[in-house]
């Protein structure tokens, strides 16, 4: 048999210079079962072409490959006023928290030096210290008054009692 | 967890909130009321008295050295009905103010209640009425028993 022809389809082939067609011729000659052992070697070269031709993608293919490539779906989260400063209020109360105990602290271990009240709303009657002097003792002498009023209708010691005991005492006469 | 962080903040809170005196008290639920006078001398004021030369002997600068403040309300008419709004005042504040001493008869009512933290008397509240006069008398401050002694001396009469 000759095979000239093929020989020369095979020469164009490398060549590049072979038509559609002439490549179909070549990929059916190597398709046959019996091929000359000179051109057995190319036999490999159409037959992979030939059944590379008949290799489909499955019917799942567009389904794997668009799963694979979607991008994951974000929901979109929505944010409320109270949400957005929520970190901020939480610094806050820290911070805030804190200060309280600081405060609160501090009163505890220095009691006996501050009292508790707020002095800051007291606004003096007096601007004369004199006058203030002269309406303190005014109080305090009438105070002093008052406890001597009751230690004069008390028992003896009484008074001394009351001091020292913190026991009411209460005077009729 | 945040509501527990709450309590105890609402609760510190409300420990460590200023106090008021006495008369502050009674004098804010009587706002406004014409017939009660206040005089207020605040520890600023109390510290200029402090440097006023004043020939006493030295007694009387000596218990106002344990003042921080004192306020006055007086009313010269319904003696008799603020005295009773002011024990009731007292009566709320059981926990706070402790009764000293009292006095009792057909013209005259007094009492005095003391608030102490830890030994010392911080606030003495003394109220008074006269007929139809009425008086609170409201000291701040640090006094010691000692200081209750040497009040009680000031006025007492020389023969006894």
């Amino acid at each position: 048999m000759d095979y000239k022809y093929i020989e020369q389809l095979i020469e164009r082939y490398w060549q590049c210079e072979t038509s559609v067609f002439e490549e179909q011729i070549l990929r059916s000659f190597f398709s046959q079962e019996e091929i000359p052992a000179h051109l057995l070697p190319y036999k490999e070269v159409f037959v992979y072409q030939q059944t590379q031709k008949e290799v489909k993608i499955s019917a799942d293919f567009d389904e794997r490959v668009l799963a694979a490539i979607e991008a994951p779906v974000v929901k979109a989260r929505h944010l409320t006023l109270t949400s957005r400063f929520m970190p901020l209020m939480r610094a806050a109360a820290m911070v805030a928290l804190v200060i309280t105990l600081g405060n609160v602290a501090q009163r505890s271990f220095f009691a006996e030096d501050s009292l508790d009240y707020n002095y800051e709303s007291y606004k003096d009657t007096y601007k004369d210290p004199q006058m203030a002097y002269d309406q303190l003792s005014s109080a305090l002498m009438k105070v002093s008054e008052g406890i001597n009023k009751s230690q004069s209708q008390l028992p003896v010691d009484s008074i001394v009692k009351d001091k020292n005991d913190q026991d009411s005492v209460t005077v009729t006469e | 967890m945040k509501s527990v962080l709450f309590i105890l903040w609402m609760t510190l809170i409300s420990v460590s909130a200023s106090a008021q005196d006495f008369a502050s008290r009674f004098l804010e639920n009587h706002k406004p009321d014409a017939n009660l006078t206040c005089v207020t001398i605040s520890p600023k004021m109390i510290e200029k008295v402090m440097d006023l030369d004043v020939n006493d002997d030295g007694k009387m600068m000596d218990m106002i050295s344990k003042l921080k403040s004192m306020q006055m309300l007086t009313s010269q008419s319904n003696g008799q009905k603020y005295y009773k709004e002011a024990l009731g005042v007292l009566d709320k504040n059981q926990d706070r103010f402790k009764p000293f001493v009292s006095f009792e008869d057909k013209s005259e009512n007094f009492q005095i209640m003391v608030r102490k933290k830890r030994s010392a008397i911080i606030e003495l509240v003394m109220l008074m009425c006269e007929n139809e006069n009425f008086t609170i008398i409201n000291f701040t401050g640090n006094m010691s028993k000692d200081f209750i002694d040497m009040l009680a001396k000031s006025m007492k009469p020389k023969h006894s």
